[in-house]
């Protein structure tokens, strides 16, 4: 394992009184070559995690072991080995990228200038400018040069994608798949699921600093519900009761709509009852209605299968 | 590695050393100006000689900082000296901790491969060796002023350089002061306030203390770090080695004490 969290927890304290749980006993394990993807809505408890990772901030309780190291205690020796983008990219204003990067090539003593170069080439980065100068764009390719110029083992980065226009996103996913190839390994958080289904081989669903599941990107897409609709006409027995249908809807007299999971055979053995089947749609849910199903704190109707991903 | 954060911190900051050395240098070039013969220093003292002396006192005035060149730099240089370089000081302090961490970037720093400590402590060194390098220009303006002097300078070379180095423990523990503060509270705004105030009050205290004349208010006037910088007499009286040692030790517990609790706690967002 590249990553692996033990009941990682941590509990922010405001003053003497107030306690926030922003993370609640992850256990996590990123493997070695394999883009792990780190979903969860504002305040799931990204970020909280990833500076964890680093030092940053330190756990109320658990740790973190990166590289076969302990992230805390052997900090220096790990950062040499890890690439990290944070959200927002705060510098020092009136000093010019390039002295940036050759600032931070200096401190970790391997600075390539000709790599540095051939990044800042591919990701149409001038970087002669005061770092005020850039717009949040442009910061975020300064910080994907920050991150990758001494070719880590491992990227940590935090929704790395968000405010990347369309080309630039390409060719982010580009310089990950290519990272991958190498046999590094790519951790990074997202809002947004389509962008982690872009590229991920693997994500982890976090909600409210909760573990929801952790899933291969293909089963998060081959779905373990499906919509179906149902043409008919005259009559058409009611389907609510039988095992896995819910939200049925009459879309109109001759069009019903219902969510399904599980076998088929009690819906189609109810089914013969009905007077005249004229069209049966089958639908894969949106990548946007599984998150929801994900997110729903179990209240939606899940099916068994998610319910004990959801125990993990 | 090591001795990198050391290094950028001199190369961002160099310039501003040189400027505030230029201007400390024509700061201690001026009493020499002011007062460029015997009559003028006559006149002076015949001016404050019309004062009561309590209300002198309260600016470290007595009836020797206008008697000779020594009293006299004493008086309008090496008196302020310290309170002016705590400006240099508290702002030192708040780049060594707090304003990177209230900008966000500290965050960055950290996941460099670098100690927390050694965050902290190369750029405490950067800003003494800063600090040196601006007393040293003014050092310069004090060589060049006394040297177009009129009236004969009763000064030793030694005895100006004791006046400089005086200087050193005060400063040093200002920026250790402020440093200490930034960690604790983390934000550059609160942490100014604190810091700048620390220093005016230490400076009223010593003043009013002076001024009220009595044991009561001159042994509470011992907590101020003026009262133990005294640069008003330095030229007569010489460096105290025991003073300095004392204000260095503080210095040094309150940089123990910043590093301790930054290698300690979270980073603010
Ligand atoms: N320093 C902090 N002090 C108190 N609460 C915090 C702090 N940082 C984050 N939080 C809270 O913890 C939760 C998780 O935040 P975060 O990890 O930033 O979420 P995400 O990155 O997934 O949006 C949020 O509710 C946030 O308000
Ligand atoms: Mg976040």
């Amino acid at each position: 394992m590249v990553i692996q969290t033990h009941n990682l927890t941590k509990i922010y304290q405001f003053g003497r009184k107030g306690a926030f749980k922003a993370l609640d006993n992850l256990n996590l394990s990123v493997k070695e070559g394999e883009i792990f993807g780190y979903l969860g809505p504002n305040g799931a408890g990204k970020t909280t995690t990833i500076r964890m990772m680093l030092d940053i901030i330190r756990p109320t309780s658990g740790r973190i072991e990166i590289l076969g190291m302990d992230a805390q205690r052997d900090s220096v020796a790990l950062h040499h080995h890890i690439g990290f983008m944070p959200g927002e990219l705060n510098l020092w204003k009136n000093e010019k990228a390039i002295n940036i990067i050759k600032y931070f090539g200096r401190v970790r003593g391997n600075l390539d200038m000709a790599y540095v170069k051939e990044l800042a080439e591919r990701l149409q980065f001038d970087m002669s400018k005061k770092f005020r100068e850039y717009s949040s764009g442009n910061k975020r390719k300064l910080g994907l040069i920050l991150a990758l110029m001494h070719r880590p083992q491992l990227l940590i980065l935090d929704e790395p994608t968000s405010g990347l226009d369309p080309l630039m996103q390409q060719t982010f996913n580009q310089l990950m798949r290519e990272i991958r190839e190498e046999g590094r390994t790519v951790f990074l958080s997202s809002h947004v699921l389509s962008e982690v289904q872009a590229i991920c081989d693997r994500v982890g669903i976090l909600r409210g600093g909760l573990l929801r599941a952790v899933e291969n990107v293909e089963d998060l897409t081959h779905a373990n519900f499906r919509w179906i609709t149902i043409q008919y006409d005259g009559h058409i027995p009611d389907l609510s009761q039988v095992a896995g249908v819910s939200e049925v809807t009459k879309v109109n007299g001759t069009t019903v709509k219902f969510r399904f999971s599980g076998d088929f055979d009690p819906l189609l053995r109810t089914l013969t009852q009905a007077d005249y089947i004229r069209h049966f749609k089958t639908q894969e849910p949106t990548l946007e209605e599984i998150f929801l199903a994900f997110y729903d704190d179990g209240q939606n109707v899940m099916n068994d299968n998610t319910k004990q991903e959801v125990a993990i | 590695m090591t001795g990198t954060i050391f290094v950028e911190t001199l190369r961002r900051s160099w310039r501003q050393m040189i400027y505030w050395g230029l201007g400390f240098a024509i700061y201690a070039i001026y009493p020499f100006l002011m007062v460029p013969n015997e009559a003028s220093l006559e006149t002076l003292k015949d001016i404050t000689d019309g004062f009561n002396p309590e209300f002198l006192a309260a600016f470290g005035i007595d009836s020797t900082s206008f008697s000779s060149v020594a009293g006299l730099v004493g008086y309008s240089f090496f008196g302020y000296l310290l309170l002016m370089i705590s400006i240099f000081s508290v702002i030192a302090g708040l780049n060594i901790s707090a304003n990177e961490e209230d900008n966000g970037i500290m965050d960055m720093v950290l996941s460099l491969p670098v100690k927390r400590w050694q965050v902290i402590v190369e750029k405490l060194f950067a800003y003494i060796v800063m600090l040196i390098g601006i007393l040293a220009i003014a050092f310069m303006g004090l060589m060049f002023g006394s040297s177009l002097s009129q009236i004969e300078v009763d000064i030793t070379t030694t005895r100006f350089l004791e006046g400089i180095v005086n200087v050193i423990p005060g400063a040093v523990l200002v920026m250790c002061f402020t440093a200490f503060i930034g960690v604790l509270v983390r934000q550059r705004s609160l942490a100014t306030a604190i810091a700048g105030s620390f220093v005016v009050i230490s400076y009223l205290v010593d003043g009013i203390g002076r001024a009220a004349n009595n044991d009561t208010a001159d042994t509470i006037r011992q907590i101020s770090i003026f009262a133990h910088y005294n640069g008003t007499k330095i030229l007569e009286t010489g460096l105290t080695w025991g003073t300095v040692i004392m204000l260095s030790v503080i210095a040094g517990v309150l940089a123990v004490g910043t590093i301790e609790l930054f290698k300690r706690r979270d980073i603010a967002v």
